[in-house]
C-alpha cells in the first residue's frame, strides 16, 4: 500500500507553531508512506494544483492531508481527488491547526508531539479506508411551503420561477398572514405611490395575485400538514383531508402568535377600552374603508386620550416572554402617530422600557412622533384598573422611581410575539430543533448551504422580525432549496450505515432509535423479514451503529476496525 | 377591433363605480368589438378566459380597465398585441367618494385609454444581450456571499477589493454575536471562523478573479454590456461584465470630530481599535487578557460610551447605527470575564438590538457585573492621575466625575468613502443619510440596470442581513445572466434626422447617458434608456419622438379629456 502525505503550512498559522520538517520526518518512517510533500498554502489555487499533480505522479492507495480541520475545507480535496480519477474516501484528514497549532500554542512540545501522534492514528485509519460510491438519490422538482404569510408566498413564487411545483399551504382562508392584518407598515416598505398610507396592502395584494396566478403554484386555504414522511428530494406528505403530495423540499414559513394578554390579569384585557395593537389595527381599517372615526369599543365615543403599553407579554415583563419581541416599538410608534395625526389634540402617550427599533429612518421616525406631540415616558406598567369613572393605568416611571396614574379614554396593549402553536408538532414531523424559546432554531446560512435534509424554515418562524426581513427570509430559503434540490437528482456522499443481514437479529432496535426515521422493515415473503436502511435518508449519525446489539450495522467511514485501529495507535 | 375588459376588483371598483353604465359608453366607439366585466380579473380562470377570447374573437388590441398597471401589468401584458391599461381604482373608484363623479371620471379615462389602444403601435421590444459575467464592487461578507453564489453557477465574477485583503469590517471584528458562531465548541465566535472558508473557496474558485487594492474608475455602457476602468496595482484595467452587485459596506465615524470625547488621549479608543487589542492579545499573547495602549497595563475600570456619532449626540450623524449596542455590551462581557475585578461602564441612551437571542445576552452582561449607566457622558479629559470622565446617571438623577483607566468610544457607521462617486457612476440615488437608496423589490420589479446593491451599502445592518443581502444580489444578477439578454419594452425616442439639428440639448440632459450627438445628429443607445421622455420634450426642433408617447397619442387623449369637459360643462 502507498500513502502519500500532504503536510500545510496554513500560510504560518500552522508552520509558526509546528516543526512541519520533524514532522514529516517523523511520517516518512511510518509503514506504507511513500511520500510526504509541505506546502505554505495547500487550499489555494496553486496549492491544489500542486496537490492534483503529486497524486497523479505518486498514483497512492490512500491520501493523507494534515492541515486545517476537514469541516473547513474537506470539500475541496475530495472535489480534487474526484478530478484525478481517486475515490475521495481513500483519504483522510489530520487536524493539525485546531486540535494541535491553535490549541496547545502555549505548549510547543505537547502541540508538535500530539501532531504526530494524530498523523499516526490518521494514517492507521486511512489503510483501512474503502472506497464508496456515491448515492444517487433523485430529486423531485416540487415544493410544499407551510404558510401563505409574506415569507412563505415570497418563497413559494421564487421556486415556482425556480421551475419547482409549488403547493402552499396556509392555515387560514386566505393568504396574507399577519401582514394583512396590519392598516400601516414602516415607511420602508411603502408602497412607492403617494398616498402615503403605507398599507401593507399595496405590496401584499399584488403579490396574493401573483401566487394566485401562477400556473406552478398550488394554493391550499384552510389547509394543514398531517404527516411526513421521507427526505430530501423524496417527501410524501398528508395533508387534511388526507390528501397526499410527494415533494422534494419543504420551506416553513408559518410565523409567530401573539401574546394573549389574558394571560396577565392585571392588565385587565376582560375591560372593553383595553385592546390590542391588533384590534386597533382592526379599527383603523374599518374607520379607513368607511372614511369613519376611531370609536372605543364600550360606548363608541372618540377617545380624547389613548395609552400605550410596551412589551406586553416580552422581556419577562410581568411573566411574559423573556425575549424581545422586536416589532412592537415599531407598529406602536406608527399606531401612535396615526392617532394623533387623526385627532391632534388626543393625548397619545406611550410607556416604555427601552424603544427598540434600529432600522434605517427609524431615528427620524421617532423624531417626527415627538415633534407631533406623542408622549414618551419611560414606565413599567403595574397595573391597569377598570373604575367607576373609566379605566386607570398605574406605573412606575424608570426615570424618576416615582408612581404615576393616568386615565386613559382608550389603552392599547402593544402585544408580543410567541412560536405559532402548531411548531412543535412541525418540527417533530420534520425532524428540526427548536430554540430556546420554542422557534425554529435558527441555522447559520453557512450551514444551510450544506443541509442534507431539504426542509427549511423562513420567516418570523424562525423568530421575530421585521417585514423586510421575512421577506429576505423567504427568498434566501427558496434560493437554498433550488440550489440543494433543483438539480434532477444530488450525488449524496456514501457514508450511510449499512446491515450487514447475516449479523442481523431483527431486534428492531435500529428502527426504535433512528431519529429520522428512515430504518424500515422490508417483508421477502411469509416468513422472511430484513431490516434495511433508506438510501438517500441516511444523515450518517451513528446511532443505529453504536445501539446495535449485534454490532451488526456499520457506518461507513467510520467502521469499528477503523475507529480500533485510531484508538489502538493513540493508546 | 379592441376588447375592453372592466373588473370589478371584488368590490372595489363595483361597487363605487357604475360598471354597466361605464360598459355602454365603451361600446358606443365603434372600435370596441367586445366587452366583458369580472369581479376578479387577474384571477387564473379570468386571464385564460381573456386568452381564449382574444383568440376567438381575434382582437389585435385590448383595455384592460381596472387598477393601475403598476399592480398587474405583468399579468396582462401579453394576452394580446396591444394592451393599454385604463386605471379606475387608484385615479378613479378610490379618489372620488361621490359614485356619479367617480363613474363619470372612470369613463373619461377609459375612453382615453380606448383612443391610445386605437393610435398605439405595436412595439418591437429592445432585446440587448447579457454578458455572462459579473463585477461585484466590496469584498466583505456581503460581497463575498454574492461572488461566491455568482460563481457556484458558473459565471465569471471581478471581485474588487480597495483594501488589500478581502474580508472587510468583519475581518476587523475579534468575535460576533453569537448566533452567527461557527459551530466550533471553541466559544470564540470569531468572524474568523466564518470568513477564512469563505475566502479561501473565493481563491480556489476558477471562476472568481480577485483584485485587491483595486478600485473602480470609470465605468460606461449599459445593462447586459458595461465596460468598467478598474486601477489595479498592476496599473488601469478594462473589465467587461453584464451586471454589478455594489456591496462597498461603510466606514466608521472618526470620534476626533466630538472633542468632548478626548479621542486625542491615547487610553481613548474606539471600538475598532480595541477589537485589535483582542486579536494582539488572543494570537500573541496567550489570549485572554486586554492591555491598555499607554503602559501596556491591565485596567481596572473601562467605560464605553455608546452612540459616538450616531442618533444626533454631540453633533454627530442623526440616524441610529444599528450594530453598537450589540458589540457595546459583547466587549463588555468580554473584559469582565477576562478580568472579573476590572469595573466596566457601560454609557448608553438607549439599548437597541433587537435580535434573536440578545435580550438573554443582555440580562447575562448584567449579571456578569456591567454597570449599565443611562445618561449623557460629558467630558473625557486628562487629569493629573488620568483619565476623568464627567457623566450623568439619569437613574440617580445625578453627575458623576470620576477616573477611569480606559475609555471605549462606540463608533457608529457612515456610508463609505466613494459611496457618491460609485452611486454617480451607476446612476444610483442616495438617500438622505448618504446611503444607497433601498429599492421596493415587490413595487419595482423590473430593474433596467443590472445593477444591484447589496449589505451595508444600503444602510447599517448585522451581519446576517449583510449576507443575505448578497445572496439576494446574487440571485438578482443571475436571473439576468441566466436569460441571456434583457428584453426592454421598447419604450424609447427615436430621432428624426431630417429635423435634428444637432444641437445636444438632448446628450447635456440625458441622466442616464443613452442619447446625444456624436458626429452630426443625435443617437440613442439602446438598451441605456429608460424612457424618461426629456428628451423628446426638450428638443426644439421637436426631432424626437418617444415610442408609445408620441405627440398624436398624448393629444388625442386630452382631446377625449377636453370633450368630456365641454359635455359636463
Amino acid at each position: 500500500m502507498k500513502i502519500l502525505v500532504f503536510i500545510c503550512g496554513c500560510q504560518g498559522k500552522i508552520e509558526e507553531v509546528l516543526d512541519l520538517d520533524a514532522l514529516s520526518a517523523f511520517t516518512s518512517t511510518i509503514e506504507d508512506v511513500e511520500a510526504v510533500k509541505i506546502d505554505r498554502y495547500l487550499c489555494g489555487k496553486e496549492g491544489l494544483s500542486l496537490f492534483k499533480e503529486e497524486v497523479m505522479r505518486v498514483k497512492p492507495d490512500r491520501v493523507i492531508i494534515a492541515g486545517c480541520s476537514p469541516r473547513l475545507h474537506g470539500e475541496i480535496f475530495a472535489e480534487a481527488l474526484e478530478d484525478v480519477g481517486m475515490n475521495p474516501h481513500l483519504r483522510e484528514h489530520v487536524n493539525i491547526r485546531e486540535q494541535c497549532a491553535w490549541a496547545h500554542f502555549d505548549d510547543l512540545d505537547g502541540a508538535n508531539r500530539k501532531a504526530k501522534k494524530l498523523m499516526e492514528m490518521g494514517i492507521a485509519k486511512v489503510r483501512l479506508k474503502r472506497p464508496l460510491d456515491k448515492i444517487n438519490v433523485e430529486m423531485k422538482p416540487a415544493a410544499l411551503v407551510i404558510g401563505g404569510g409574506v415569507s412563505g408566498m415570497e418563497a413559494a413564487l421564487d421556486l415556482s420561477n425556480g421551475g419547482f411545483k409549488v403547493y402552499l399551504v396556509e392555515r387560514e382562508a386566505e393568504l396574507g398572514g399577519r401582514v394583512k392584518r396590519l392598516s400601516q407598515t414602516f415607511p420602508t416598505v411603502g408602497c412607492g405611490i403617494c398616498c402615503m398610507h403605507d398599507c401593507p396592502d399595496c405590496v401584499l395584494t399584488p403579490q396574493v395575485e401573483e401566487v394566485l396566478s401562477d400556473e406552478n403554484i398550488e394554493v391550499l386555504t384552510s389547509t394543514t400538514v398531517e404527516k411526513a414522511d421521507g427526505f430530501i428530494g423524496n417527501y410524501k406528505v398528508r395533508l387534511t383531508g388526507g390528501r397526499e403530495i410527494d415533494v422534494g423540499t419543504v420551506i416553513i414559513a408559518t410565523g409567530t402568535e401573539t401574546f394573549d394578554p389574558n394571560r396577565i390579569p392585571e392588565y385587565s384585557y376582560s375591560s372593553a377600552d383595553v385592546i390590542t395593537s391588533l384590534e386597533l389595527e382592526d379599527l383603523y381599517m374599518k374607520a379607513r374603508s368607511d372614511g369613519g372615526q376611531i370609536k372605543r369599543p364600550s360606548d363608541g365615543k372618540i377617545p380624547e386620550s389613548i395609552n400605550f403599553i410596551q412589551c406586553v407579554g416580552s422581556r419577562g415583563i410581568k411573566g411574559g416572554n423573556p425575549y424581545c419581541s422586536i416589532v412592537c416599538c415599531i407598529y406602536a410608534l406608527g399606531h401612535a402617530r396615526e392617532f394623533k395625526s387623526r385627532y391632534p389634540d388626543a393625548e397619545v402617550t406611550i410607556h416604555y422600557i427601552d424603544l427598540r427599533s434600529p432600522y434605517r429612518g427609524f431615528e427620524e421616525y421617532y423624531n417626527e412622533a415627538r415633534d407631533m406631540g406623542v408622549n414618551f415616558v419611560r414606565g413599567e406598567i403595574d397595573k391597569i384598573e377598570e373604575r367607576e369613572d373609566g379605566v386607570y393605568i398605574v406605573g412606575t416611571n424608570r426615570d424618576t422611581k416615582e408612581r404615576y396614574e393616568m386615565k386613559s379614554d382608550l389603552v392599547i396593549l402593544s402585544v408580543g410575539q410567541e412560536p405559532a402553536d402548531n411548531t412543535r408538532e412541525l418540527a417533530n414531523l420534520f425532524n428540526l430543533e427548536l430554540d430556546q424559546d420554542g422557534f425554529f432554531l435558527e441555522k447559520n446560512l453557512r450551514l444551510i448551504g450544506e443541509d442534507t435534509s431539504g426542509v427549511y424554515v423562513a420567516g418570523a418562524a424562525n423568530g421575530p422580525r421585521n417585514i423586510r426581513y421575512s421577506v429576505a427570509d423567504g427568498r434566501v430559503m427558496a434560493e437554498a432549496a433550488i440550489e440543494r434540490i433543483g438539480v434532477d437528482r444530488i450525488l449524496l456522499e456514501g457514508v450511510v450505515a449499512r446491515i450487514d443481514q447475516d449479523l442481523c437479529i431483527k431486534c428492531a432496535t435500529c428502527l426504535e432509535v433512528c431519529p429520522y426515521g428512515i430504518v424500515e422493515i422490508v417483508r421477502e415473503d411469509a416468513e422472511e423479514v430484513r431490516l434495511e436502511v433508506l438510501e438517500g435518508g441516511c444523515r450518517a449519525c451513528g446511532i443505529c451503529a453504536a445501539e446495535c446489539p449485534a454490532s451488526a450495522i456499520q457506518l461507513e467511514d467510520f467502521r469499528d476496525d477503523q475507529i480500533l485501529a485510531e484508538v489502538e495507535v493513540a493508546i | 377591433m379592441i376588447g375592453v375588459f372592466l373588473c370589478g376588483c371584488d368590490g372595489e371598483v363595483s361597487e363605487r363605480i357604475e360598471l354597466k353604465w361605464l360598459g355602454e359608453v365603451a361600446e358606443r366607439d365603434p372600435d370596441v368589438g367586445y366587452l366583458e366585466t369580472d369581479e376578479h380579473l387577474c384571477s387564473k380562470e379570468a386571464v385564460r378566459k381573456i386568452r381564449s377570447i382574444v383568440e376567438s374573437k381575434n382582437l389585435d388590441r385590448i383595455v384592460i380597465a381596472g387598477c393601475s398597471p403598476r399592480t398587474h401589468e405583468k399579468i396582462f401584458d401579453d394576452l394580446a398585441p396591444i394592451v393599454e391599461f385604463a386605471n379606475i381604482r387608484e385615479q378613479a373608484a378610490w379618489v372620488h367618494p361621490e359614485k356619479e363623479e367617480a363613474t363619470r371620471v372612470a369613463a373619461d379615462i377609459l375612453q382615453s385609454a380606448i383612443v391610445r389602444a386605437k393610435l398605439a403601435a405595436e412595439l418591437e421590444p429592445v432585446r440587448v444581450p447579457i454578458e455572462p459575467s459579473c463585477l461585484v464592487i466590496g469584498g466583505g461578507v456581503s460581497g463575498m456571499q454574492a461572488a461566491s453564489d455568482l460563481s457556484a453557477q458558473g459565471y465569471r465574477v471581478y471581485l474588487v477589493e480597495r483594501d488589500e485583503r478581502l474580508g472587510g469590517r468583519v475581518k476587523r471584528l475579534s468575535m460576533t454575536f453569537p448566533t452567527i458562531s461557527c459551530g466550533f465548541p471553541c466559544r470564540h465566535d470569531c468572524p474568523e471562523c466564518e470568513l477564512t472558508p469563505k475566502e479561501e473557496e473565493l481563491y480556489a474558485s476558477e471562476f472568481v478573479e480577485i483584485l485587491t487594492s483595486t478600485e473602480v474608475m470609470e465605468v460606461e455602457g449599459r445593462i447586459g454590456d458595461y465596460h468598467v476602468t478598474l486601477r489595479t496595482p498592476e496599473g488601469v484595467r478594462e473589465i467587461k461584465v453584464g451586471t454589478v452587485v455594489i456591496a462597498t459596506g461603510t466606514k466608521t465615524y472618526d470620534p476626533s470630530r466630538i472633542p468632548e470625547y478626548g479621542y486625542e488621549f491615547e487610553d481613548v479608543i474606539t471600538s475598532i481599535e480595541l477589537e485589535d487589542l483582542y486579536m494582539k492579545h488572543r494570537f500573541l499573547g496567550g489570549g485572554g487578557e486586554l492591555r491598555r495602549p499607554s503602559d501596556d497595563a491591565i485596567p481596572k475600570r473601562v467605560d464605553f460610551i455608546q452612540c459616538v456619532g450616531s442618533r444626533g449626540e454631540k453633533g454627530g450623524n442623526p440616524y441610529c447605527s444599528i450594530v453598537c449596542c450589540l458589540y457595546g455590551i459583547g466587549h463588555a462581557r468580554a473584559i469582565k470575564e477576562m478580568h472579573p475585578a476590572c469595573e466596566v461602564y457601560l454609557h448608553f441612551t438607549n439599548i437597541q438590538a433587537p435580535y434573536r437571542g440578545f435580550e438573554e445576552y443582555y440580562k447575562e452582561s448584567e449579571s456578569l457585573g456591567v454597570n449599565f449607566v443611562r445618561g449623557e457622558v460629558k467630558l473625557v479629559e486628562k487629569g493629573e492621575e488620568g483619565l476623568v470622565i464627567t457623566y450623568e446617571d439619569v437613574d440617580l438623577q445625578k453627575s458623576f466625575e470620576e477616573a477611569t483607566d480606559l475609555v471605549v468610544l462606540s463608533v457608529g457607521q457612515e456610508p463609505s468613502d466613494g459611496a457618491k462617486e460609485l452611486a454617480e457612476l451607476f446612476y444610483r440615488e442616495l438617500d438622505p443619510d448618504g446611503f444607497f437608496t433601498e429599492v421596493n423589490q415587490k413595487i419595482v420589479r423590473e430593474d433596467a440596470t443590472g445593477v444591484f446593491v447589496a449589505g451595508c451599502a444600503l444602510g447599517p445592518r448585522n451581519i446576517r442581513y449583510a449576507v443575505a443581502d448578497g445572496k439576494i444580489a446574487a440571485e438578482n444578477a443571475l436571473a439576468l445572466l441566466k436569460k441571456g439578454e434583457f428584453e426592454m419594452e421598447g419604450i424609447m425616442p427615436i430621432v428624426d434626422d431630417t429635423k435634428c439639428i444637432g444641437c445636444n440639448i438632448c446628450g447635456n440632459l440625458c441622466y442616464f447617458g443613452a442619447i446625444g450627438v456624436t458626429e452630426e445628429i443625435a443617437e440613442v443607445v439602446e438598451g441605456k434608456c429608460r424612457g424618461c421622455g426629456i428628451c423628446a420634450a426638450a428638443c426644439p426642433e421637436k426631432a424626437i419622438t418617444l415610442t408609445q408617447f408620441d405627440d398624436e397619442e398624448i393629444t388625442a387623449q386630452i382631446e377625449v379629456f377636453a370633450r368630456a369637459g365641454e359635455v359636463s360643462g
